[in-house]
């Protein structure tokens, strides 16, 4: 393997071939415009979806409250959770008509005072019953954080001054908005949709189509035939990933912290990375159908649920954490996050380029070698 | 009687047809079945909003006796891991800068007066640093209770269909349907535009059977891969995951039928009017990746502004996984589901019409 690319490098790349190959994907591409669906459709849909409908941070939260007895205190409790902004609050006075509230879907979250609560307060050992649906895990575990942070609210401004608090500062992200976190994150995943996406294409078409063969055929080397397609799709996946970033930055209002270089940098080596992963792909694959599969299957996906990127990496199990920080992407999510939300950290971020970079390398080698290998 | 048995045999030779088209190939029998098992199990150990573990990293510049049982309270708290001995606040500050640590505490040197324990989280990963904060709110409320034993509350939580509030209860099984659409929408979406590019699209026309017939037989083989597909998934959820099916085969089966017909219809309808096969992909594609993720899998659908949830109605995975989660984890029948089957049947029913209307069309 290493003699056949060494060959193939040492006959280095006719300026002449390159040109004309390059032309004629440009031909291509201007004869069936739909792969620019890809470049502009593609981050605009993606972009507006993350910007406005991806968030994590349910409001208001559909509960109901039950309260048998309709004591002071609980009255109380009641009142603090109608005049919160965080949730729908609908009363009934029995459990029965909780219940049939809960089970009809109408509500996700049932509150329930026991019949004891009262008295049980006085003597500090009130509990109160919250009975959720757990169908959605993460729902349920916000809903849960916000119904004990009022319920503590709603109670504890009666307690002596003596009490313990909590004063909180979230970090880089002031006003905790999720938008934030899962935006510097989807730069990643959207680059990696439309680079890697682009480039599963490209040489699975030519054998799709049979005209591999007289690719082949003529005197340009597998080298200038793959450097040919990387240069014309790096060029217009880099069209992508720049819209991405630009739509993302007006829409989300998230903040560019860190140096505007190293954006550039990332944008610049992340989508030639991604684009040499999918020339790699289409390689392999050699079928339209299978390579732009792969890309997705085995691209986007993996980056968009084993990167951090939305499921921080600390709550997976050891292996998947391992694996995790194997792939490229991984490091691409790190860096966005610096860069965008926080700033600083430049070994770092250049680590995290470095890696991407070594990648791309890595994939446009092994894309030449395959090329040359199935066509020569 | 003449006249069915000669529409099933037209049906049942294009679905032949079909299926060796998909099936004989080795390579598009793999993507078809390899993948979705090895996504299932990686997502099913890494996709958890749980935390394993919190690393975090404390100063104390108070000497009260209390701020040493607020960090003995949080120490014993689950999964919570000191990344550093702090002696300084920016020792404490760099550790959560670094990404290091998750969360930094501080005790201010006027705490015993104040009683406020100053909590830096790391924005950049807003979700893990807001569960965080609860296990410290948590700690320190059970303090608060163990010292006043007045005007205290503990919260006793019931979480129905999914006691322990595994995050896997709830993304894998709305995998289920979410790993096959995207094979499922592609496969059919290059059922004509792949035989009119090899020209084999016009010898489809001069065999016997009608559009219709043609129509059916070739929306058969994609649902056909959906329910294997889907089945399978569900199998793994239940027999290697050992997530609990609450409910009936049959029902998940009427969801999964109802959700593969509509994917099937969204696909044809692309495929006939694309021209290419490169065109088809690049439709479904910009299809089916908004649809996952505006379907509630990843965020929920009640986050999103009010606008956008008409957008995420149209959307037959928002419907396929809820129905999936009821049927699933929570046991529901057939009828308890209609609202959402309903739907689903009409978004079915509207993506196979305009399919059937643009074949017929194209074939004249």
């Amino acid at each position: 393997m290493l003699r056949t690319l060494k060959a193939i490098f040492a006959r280095g790349v006719n300026p002449a071939f390159l040109f004309i190959l390059i032309k004629k994907e440009l031909l291509q591409i201007s004869r069936d415009p739909s792969v620019l669906a890809v470049v502009i459709l593609q981050p605009l849909l993606l972009v507006v979806l993350y910007c406005f409908a991806m968030r994590m941070d349910v409001k208001p939260v559909e509960i109901a409250i039950v309260t048998p007895y309709q004591s002071q205190v609980q009255r109380q409790v009641t009142d603090a959770f109608i005049g919160s902004a965080y949730f729908d609050v609908t009363v009934v006075s029995t459990l029965g008509e909780g219940r049939a509230l809960f089970d009809s879907h109408k509500v996700k979250n049932l509150l329930y005072f026991p019949p004891d609560f009262d008295e049980a307060l006085a003597a500090g050992k009130a509990r109160a019953l919250l009975y959720e649906n757990g169908a959605q895990a993460q729902l349920a575990q916000l809903t849960q954080s916000y119904v004990s942070a009022t319920l503590q609210g709603a109670l504890g401004g009666a307690a002596s001054g003596s009490q313990i608090t909590l004063s909180s500062r979230t970090w880089y992200n002031e006003a905790n908005d999720s938008t934030w976190f899962l935006m510097s994150g989807q730069y990643i995943a959207i680059m990696t949709l439309v680079c890697a996406f682009l480039g599963s294409f490209v040489i699975a078409r030519e054998w799709d189509r049979g005209t591999m063969e007289s690719l082949s055929g003529t005197s340009a080397s597998s080298l200038e035939i793959v450097l040919s397609k990387v240069i014309t799709y790096y060029g217009l996946g880099l069209c992508g990933s720049m819209l991405t970033v630009f739509l993302g930055q007006m829409f989300s209002g998230i903040p560019v912290r860190g140096a505007v270089a190293w954006i550039v940098a990332l944008v610049l080596i992340y989508s030639f990375e991604m684009v040499c992963f999918g020339v790699l792909i289409s390689a392999v694959c050699k079928n339209q159908f299978l390579a732009s599969e792969y890309a997705i299957i085995i691209g986007a996906l993996p980056t968009m649920l084993l990167t951090g990127m939305v499921f921080d990496l600390r709550g997976a199990a050891e292996g998947i954490r391992i694996l995790g920080w194997l792939l490229p992407p991984t490091y691409a999510v790190e860096a966005s996050r610096i860069c965008f939300l926080s700033g600083g950290q430049d070994l770092t971020v250049l680590r995290d380029l470095l890696v991407q970079a070594l990648w791309g390398i890595f994939f446009f080698i092994c894309a030449v070698y395959r090329v040359q290998k199935d066509s020569k | 009687m003449k006249a069915l048995l000669r529409t099933l045999s037209m049906i049942f030779a294009i679905l032949k047809k079909e299926l060796i088209v998909i099936v004989m190939d080795p390579g598009s029998r793999r993507v078809l079945v390899v993948p979705i098992i090895v996504q299932c199990i990686i997502f099913g150990y890494g996709a958890n909003f749980q935390l394993e573990q919190v690393p975090y990293a404390a100063f104390s510049a108070s000497d009260d006796a209390l701020s040493r049982q607020v960090l003995e309270e949080v120490a014993n708290t689950p999964g919570f891991v000191r990344t550093r001995d702090c002696l300084s606040l920016e020792c404490a500050a760099q550790s959560v800068e670094s990404g290091e640590a998750l969360i930094g505490i501080y005790f201010a040197p006027d705490f015993k007066r104040t009683r406020e324990v100053l909590v830096m989280a790391d924005g950049r990963q807003n979700p893990s640093a807001n569960t965080a904060l609860s296990y410290v709110q948590a700690a320190i409320t059970k303090l608060n209770v163990a010292r006043s034993g007045q005007g205290a509350v503990s919260l006793d939580v019931r979480q129905a269909f999914n006691e322990n509030n595994i995050t896997r209860f709830t993304v894998l099984t709305g995998m289920v349907l979410a790993l096959t659409v995207v094979q499922v929408v592609m496969l059919s979406s290059l059922e004509v535009s792949r035989e009119r590019e090899e020209g084999s699209f016009d010898m489809m026309l001069m065999t016997p059977a009608s559009s219709a017939e043609m129509l059916i037989g070739k929306a058969l083989p994609p649902v056909i891969v959906a329910v294997f597909q889907s089945l399978t998934l569900a199998a793994i959820c239940n027999f290697y995951f050992d997530i609990p099916f609450r409910g009936s085969v049959w029902d998940l089966l009427a969801v999964i039928l109802l959700f593969g017909v509509a994917c099937v219809g969204i696909g044809l309808a692309v495929s006939v009017l694309s021209k290419t096969s490169l065109k088809s992909i690049i439709v479904s594609f910009l299809i089916v990746m908004p649809a996952i993720l505006m379907s509630g899998l990843i965020t929920p659908v009640d986050a999103m502004p009010q606008w956008f949830r008409y957008v995420a109605y149209c959307d037959p995975l928002y419907y396929g996984i809820e129905a999936v989660w009821r049927v699933y984890l929570q046991g529901e029948t057939f009828v308890q589901n209609l609202t959402l089957l309903l739907p689903l049947f009409g978004i079915a029913a509207v993506t196979l019409g305009a399919a059937g209307i643009l074949f017929r069309k194209n074939l004249d």
